[in-house]
Parts: C-alpha cells; sequence; structure tokens
C-alpha cells in the first residue's frame, strides 16, 4: 500500500526543495528523497558562499539485532496477577497496546501485526511531510 | 567630473548591497550630489521588504511553535528546548532582540547605515528558514522515530516472531518469514543507530553556528533521512512476512 503523502512528496518536492543529488543506498523506488543543498538564496544576507551540503550516505550499516521473539510460551494460568486482583471472568490477552503476550494463536499474533502495521504506516506519513515541511524551509533560506 | 565618478562609485556600492539581499533597490534613488548619494534615504520598497521578511518569519514561528506545542511524542526535553529557540527568535534570547521587536525597530529607522545593519540580522541573527524550522521538522523526526516507529516496528517483530514460531511447529516452512524478521531486526537497529544523538545536536545549533558553516544541518538530515529509510523499508519486510504467513 503506497502511502498517500509519498505521492504528495513525490509531486511537490523535486519542485520546492533544491535537491543536489539524490542520496544513494536509499533503495526504495517509491519514496522521494534527498539531500538539499542548503545553498543560500538570493534573499540571504549572509553574502558568504555557503558550503555545499555534504550529502551522507545512508547505508545502513547493519548489526543484527538479535533473533528476537520469545523462546517459552508459560500457560496462561501461570500468569501472575500483577499485584492486584484480577476481575473475574478477566482476559488474559494481551494489552492493546504492546505485542500479544505469550499463548495468543497465529491468527491473533498477524492481527496484532497488521494493527500496529497501520499505526506505522501512519507514524511515517507524518514523518513524510516534517520532512518535506524542513525540505521546504531550507529550499526557502535565510 | 571627479564629483560623478564618485557618485557613481557610491551608487554601484548601493546597487550590490542591495543585489546581495534581494533589495531591488535597497536604497533610495541617486541623487545629484556626492553628499546625498553617501547617505541615501531609505526607500519606502526597502523598509517593505524588511518589514515582509519579518512578517513572514514571525508567521511561521508562530505556527512552528503551535506545532511543537501539540507534538506529544518529543522525547526528553526536546519539546521545552525548540519552545526556546521559537520563543527566542521571536522575543529575544539574549543573544539577539527578536524579530518582534526587531520589526518596530526597523519600521521606525531613519539611518540607512542602521537599517542596513538591521536588515541583514533578519537573516544573520535567526536564521528562520534555514536553521530554526529545520530544528523543528526534524527533532520532530527523529523523536516520532524514537517514540512511536521503533516501538511500532518492535512490537511487530514479536507479533511476527510469534507466530513463526507457532508455525514451525506445526510444520509449516517459515524461512522466508523469519528472513523478512531478521530483516526487519536490522531495519530497526538501524533507525536506532541514525536517530541516537540527532535531537541534541540540531537543538544545540545556532544561527552564529550556522552562519560560519551552512552544511550545519546535513549531517543530521543526512542521519534522519536514512532512519526514515530504515523505516521504510522495515515496513516492507513486515507487509513481505505477513505475506508469507498468511
Amino acid at each position: 500500500m503506497t502511502r498517500p503523502s509519498r505521492l504528495v512528496r513525490a509531486i511537490l518536492i523535486p519542485g520546492a526543495m533544491v535537491i543536489s543529488a539524490l542520496a544513494g543506498g536509499c533503495g526504495n523506488g517509491t519514496h522521494v528523497s534527498g539531500t538539499p543543498s542548503f545553498s543560500v538564496p538570493a534573499a540571504n544576507a549572509a553574502g558568504a558562499g555557503n558550503a555545499p551540503a555534504t550529502p551522507t550516505g545512508s547505508g545502513a550499516s547493519a548489526s543484527s539485532g538479535g533473533s528476537g521473539g520469545s523462546a517459552t510460551q508459560p500457560s496462561l494460568a501461570a500468569q501472575p496477577a500483577a499485584g492486584s486482583a484480577a476481575p473475574s471472568g478477566a482476559s488474559v490477552a494481551p494489552s492493546g497496546a504492546s505485542s500479544s503476550s505469550s499463548g495468543v494463536s497465529v491468527t491473533s499474533a498477524l492481527a496484532n501485526a497488521q494493527q500496529q502495521l497501520t499505526q506505522l504506516d501512519s507514524n511515517l506519513s507524518q514523518v513524510d511531510a516534517d520532512m518535506a515541511s524542513a525540505n521546504q524551509a531550507i529550499a526557502n533560506g535565510g | 567630473m571627479k564629483r560623478s565618478r564618485i557618485t557613481a562609485l557610491l551608487a554601484v556600492s548601493a546597487a550590490a548591497l542591495a543585489g546581495a539581499v534581494g533589495l531591488v533597490p535597497l536604497l533610495g534613488a541617486g541623487t545629484a550630489s556626492a553628499a546625498t548619494a553617501a547617505t541615501p534615504a531609505i526607500s519606502s520598497t526597502a523598509r517593505t521588504q524588511a518589514e515582509t521578511a519579518i512578517s513572514i518569519r514571525i508567521t511561521d514561528l508562530n505556527s512552528a511553535l503551535t506545532l511543537v506545542q501539540q507534538t506529544g511524542w518529543f522525547v526528553g526535553s526536546d519539546q521545552a528546548a525548540l519552545e526556546n529557540i521559537i520563543t527566542g527568535d521571536l522575543n529575544g534570547n539574549g543573544q539577539a532582540e527578536g524579530l518582534v521587536n526587531l520589526a518596530t525597530t526597523i519600521r521606525n529607522e531613519t539611518n540607512p547605515a542602521n537599517f542596513w545593519s538591521e536588515f541583514q540580522s533578519i537573516y544573520t541573527d535567526y536564521r528562520v528558514f534555514a536553521l530554526a524550522l529545520p530544528q523543528v521538522h526534524l527533532v520532530r523526526v527523529a523523536d516520532r522515530m524514537t517514540t512511536n516507529v521503533v516501538p511500532n516496528l518492535t512490537s511487530i517483530d514479536t507479533d511476527l516472531s510469534q507466530a513463526i514460531a507457532k508455525e514451525a511447529v506445526e510444520g509449516k516452512n517459515v524461512q522466508a518469514a523469519q528472513q523478512q524478521v531478521a530483516n526487519l531486526e536490522t531495519q530497526i537497529a538501524t533507525i536506532g543507530q541514525k536517530t541516537t544523538g540527532v535531537s541534541t545536536g540540531l537543538l544545540a545549533l545556532t544561527p552564529a553556528q550556522w552562519n560560519a558553516n551552512h552544511g550545519a544541518v546535513a549531517p543530521y538530515w543526512g542521519d534522519v533521512q536514512a532512519a526514515d529509510s530504515a523505516a521504510i523499508q522495515g515496513e516492507k519486510d513486515v507487509r513481505a512476512a505477513l505475506e508469507d504467513l498468511q
């Protein structure tokens, strides 16, 4: 699914910002990314020549994050009451904020992942908007 | 003859200065005498341009202040630091009088030399577009990565790992999904690396530092961009894993 803001960026940003070169290594065909040149606009009173932007490579030096995942899955009965008496009939399903606790079904785990993915998508769209705004400000200069 | 050369030189110098800040004309129309040319009047056009430049910046800073105050994912004292930067630019910060006061100063200025200096200071003392607004937006991005994006991806990582473990127990081939999750974890680590120190570094930058190094924001921009790219790649990894598991 393509986030709408990417389309907006694809349309607006190239014309608005001053991109000297697309940064390498992004590896994403739909994501418009670039490093602004940070050139000084005509309205800049400083008058001094600006140093060219130094694009920093985005080459993700990847350290492994480990294998993740829980190795053991305690039984539902073993879950502590966390200091307070659980109401009768209380579900032991994971709280909505965190990821699924052990013992959930594949379906439930995938549903949780899908829910987080939706939030992630929203967050990244907002990130796009902020980056576009930063670009626009830099393009305005001064 | 001699007098006209001086007049011409002064006129050229004034034009060059005006051009340097995009002001045409900054100073009033040339006059017949060198004495008058040496102390030209401040043109209404220049005054309007200065006031407009300040007004635009004040408007954008006020919008940025609202944005910062409404942002709920800042880390630590980043929100307060951004508010200090913005309100300092607006109302003064000990280094500069603030754009609100500067507008009044410029409006009442009658000395051309002072006017010129004050006009320059709209840019050199504040760097609203080159620095302050990028600080706001890039810190918002870096902190959103820390507060929202990484937890999103980490939660998904856990969910997918659990699903993979269960599918594996049932004898299903989960190699592809495992690889996607491994890739996802790499992206999570990259986001953490790239955003570490970004907000602190950005918030420490001052207009004077930007004046000395116009590329001062660029490294932080690069880091934020790399983190964003990693997040986008992580999102793709998640989608691929979900597809493998469903």
